[in-house]
């Protein structure tokens, strides 16, 4: 694994890329930014990220269906779920499914930063366990 | 007119059942989620608020304010929904405690069929079934979080319902017949007290939704209460400035008779080293304040060399001059804040903690961490001369037990020779406020000597009389004299402690 951390945000809200691409490329991130569900998926697909950073509620498809793709393509990534709804059951349903960690809208880049640092931390150290909600 | 409220952990349960018993009653049916849906699109981040609960954050004072806006959303939307409908059904996790004091809904707890649950969590995500029963497991850990936190109070308490229904034992069917059967007894009628509750209720809950909202009032810590029509909105002394926005922003609320705006009439200052929301400090404390009408100011005094840093300040000044929540629609970000300074992550001893209760409460007047000793409080209390009174808790908490009450007494005396106003340590205030068996029995022991005295002096009035009276010898006098002095004293102080007490028992200032 190289230092660069490779990053995936997908968010159907354009300006959610764009706030957080230059963010988390200000501590050395190499961010790929979509707002649409079908590309991001193609381009899990091809390459396999670090990090997957996914918004939960989108019109085409859903982060679920992001989260189970990520797990097809890589265990190994870390999936991030955003989202600006309640969705206890949803973010349980998730954490039962693999995803890293949950971050509810609105938040700061920083709150970001601090839980990709955690994953990055998680990738380093595979057998701590990961997550905040792991109970 | 039927108000039937549904609370199960399991939503599939509550809301198969809610449905069916809307179609018996022909009503509408509603859900917590589609009132979170609405919360949501209406600028309230329900998502940050589960999400902190999952998370098991530690409260802050954002976070209590987003819990009222919410909660006073919500009841407001299932007001406006009574209102519009005969009938009504909600299902939610603790719906049971959305509509206090209103005799005529029914509340009912669903116990769900741990069996067929299984199943369909099984089903529905794919799931082995170890994986689905520790799915269910910690959804329901959550769900008592949630309760816990927005409501204050346990999700398996059975306290506040009418009736609790086992699915295991009954089918859904007969579940929705017999609550059917159940919202035609008198029992549950609307009587007149029923629906001035329910409009008191429904009118406060609009009236904080209201100036939730509002950018101008949405950050101020506002006690909101509504009796026949009458809407009273105390805010405390530090937010004056802001208080004619109050006003205005009530112009629009429906249904008010008159609205109200007062200030809390006075500030108590609550010193200690650490806080606990659910000590008995804390319950006297808040009882005493809301007897008086007044705000809590918390004060965190740790020594001068405490390894633990004082914690950036969160006094409601601070707190009134951040950014007001925007409706989402509105917002440019995406949900993405600028950054900002981090805080210092320093142990705050219960401070936040404290605060989101006393934000709870309404009765939240600022907080602060001071590192010093006595000067540095005096010093603190003279800058913001608004206190009526000053409790000193549990401070000089590294010192041994006998070194710690010298310290503390130390302390209050120093304070109340600078200050002129009356400092209290923690046990004079419970003496005060506290009224229990122990104060029960005084009273009747001091109540019965009183009465005893009485009957003896008015059953024996001529003896009396003689032995005071008659002229005897000196000797006489003087044991005459002697009895008097003595005797008056005795009654008074009978007689003061007995009244006391029963003032004190029906909390009469």
């Amino acid at each position: 694994m190289s230092d660069t951390l490779e990053v995936l945000v997908l968010d159907d809200e354009p300006i959610v890329g764009k706030r957080l691409k230059p963010a988390l490329a200000k501590v050395g991130c190499a961010v790929e930014v979509f707002d649409s569900p079908a590309a991001a998926l193609a381009r899990i697909a091809e390459k396999e990220f670090d990090v997957v950073v996914t918004d939960i509620r989108m019109d085409e498809i859903d982060g679920m269906q992001v989260l189970e793709a990520v797990n097809r393509k890589s265990l190994r990534t870390k999936v991030i779920m955003i989202t600006g709804y309640a969705m206890m059951s949803l973010a349980r349903e998730a954490m039962e499914k693999g995803a890293f960690d949950f971050i509810a809208k609105p938040f700061t880049p920083e709150d970001l930063r601090e839980v990709i640092g955690r994953a990055a931390q998680a990738l380093r150290s595979p057998a701590e366990p990961p997550s905040a909600l792991a109970g | 007119m039927a108000i039937v409220i549904v609370s199960s952990a399991i939503e599939s349960a509550r809301r198969e059942l809610a449905q069916s018993l809307a179609a018996k009653l022909g009503g509408v049916c509603a859900s917590r989620e589609q009132l979170v849906e609405q919360a949501t699109l209406a600028g309230i981040p329900v998502g940050k608020l589960e999400v902190a609960v999952l998370k098991q954050s530690t409260p802050r004072e954002r976070l209590a304010r987003l819990k009222s806006r919410y909660l006073s959303f919500v009841t407001s939307a299932l007001c406006d929904l009574a209102s519009q409908h005969r009938n009504l059904v909600y299902h939610g996790r603790a719906g049971n405690l959305l509509l206090p004091g209103v005799s005529h809904v029914i509340r009912i707890r669903l116990l769900a069929d741990n069996e067929r649950q299984l199943q369909q969590t099984m089903a529905a995500l794919n799931l082995d079934l170890d994986k689905a029963k520790d799915y269910q497991r910690r959804l329901k850990e959550d769900v008592a979080r949630w309760v816990h936190f927005m409501h204050g109070t346990e999700v398996d308490s059975l306290n506040g319902y009418d009736l609790v229904l086992n699915l295991a034992h009954m089918s859904m069917e007969s579940a929705a017949a017999a609550i059917c059967s159940m919202a035609q007894l008198p029992d549950f009628n609307e009587t007149p007290a029923s629906v001035r509750a329910l409009g008191d209720l429904c009118l406060a809950a609009r009236a904080r939704d209201l100036l939730g909202r509002d950018e101008r009032t949405g950050d101020m810590d506002l006690g909101v209460s509504a009796q026949d029509g009458r809407v009273t909105v105390t805010y405390m002394p530090q937010q004056a400035d802001e208080a004619p926005a109050i006003s205005a922003v009530l112009a629009s609320l429906q249904g008010a008779r008159e609205v109200v705006c007062t200030m809390a009439l006075t500030n108590l200052l609550w010193l200690s080293e650490s806080f606990a929301p659910d000590s008995p400090d804390f319950a006297h404390v808040t009882e005493l304040a809301q007897r008086w009408g007044a705000a809590v100011e918390l004060m965190r005094l740790v020594p001068q060399d405490a390894d633990d840093q004082p914690v950036c300040l969160a006094s409601a000044d601070e707190l009134t001059a951040a950014g007001p929540c925007r409706p989402k629609e509105a917002d440019p970000t995406g949900g993405i804040e600028d950054d900002v300074e981090s805080k210092p992550s320093a142990v705050d001893g219960g401070l936040a903690a404290t605060a989101e209760r006393l934000i709870s409460l309404g009765l939240f007047g600022g907080g602060r961490t001071l590192a010093g000793g006595g000067q540095e409080v005096v010093a603190a209390i003279k800058s913001a001369p608004r206190y009526s009174l000053v409790m000193v808790g549990d401070v000089f908490m590294s010192k041994g037990p006998a070194v710690r009450t010298r310290l503390s007494r130390d302390l209050a005396a120093y304070v109340t020779e600078r200050i002129t106003l009356p400092v209290m340590s923690k046990e004079d205030l419970q003496a005060k406020v506290v009224f229990g068996a122990k104060q029960f029995s005084r009273m009747a022991l001091y109540t019965a000597l009183v009465v005893v005295i009485y009957l003896v002096v008015f059953s024996f009035q001529w003896p009396i009389q003689e032995f005071l009276g008659s002229p005897g010898s000196l000797a006489m006098k003087v044991v005459a004299t002697i009895a008097v002095v003595s005797f008056v004293p005795l009654v008074a102080y009978l007689f003061g402690n007995s009244t006391g007490l029963l003032f004190k028992w029906l909390r009469f200032e």
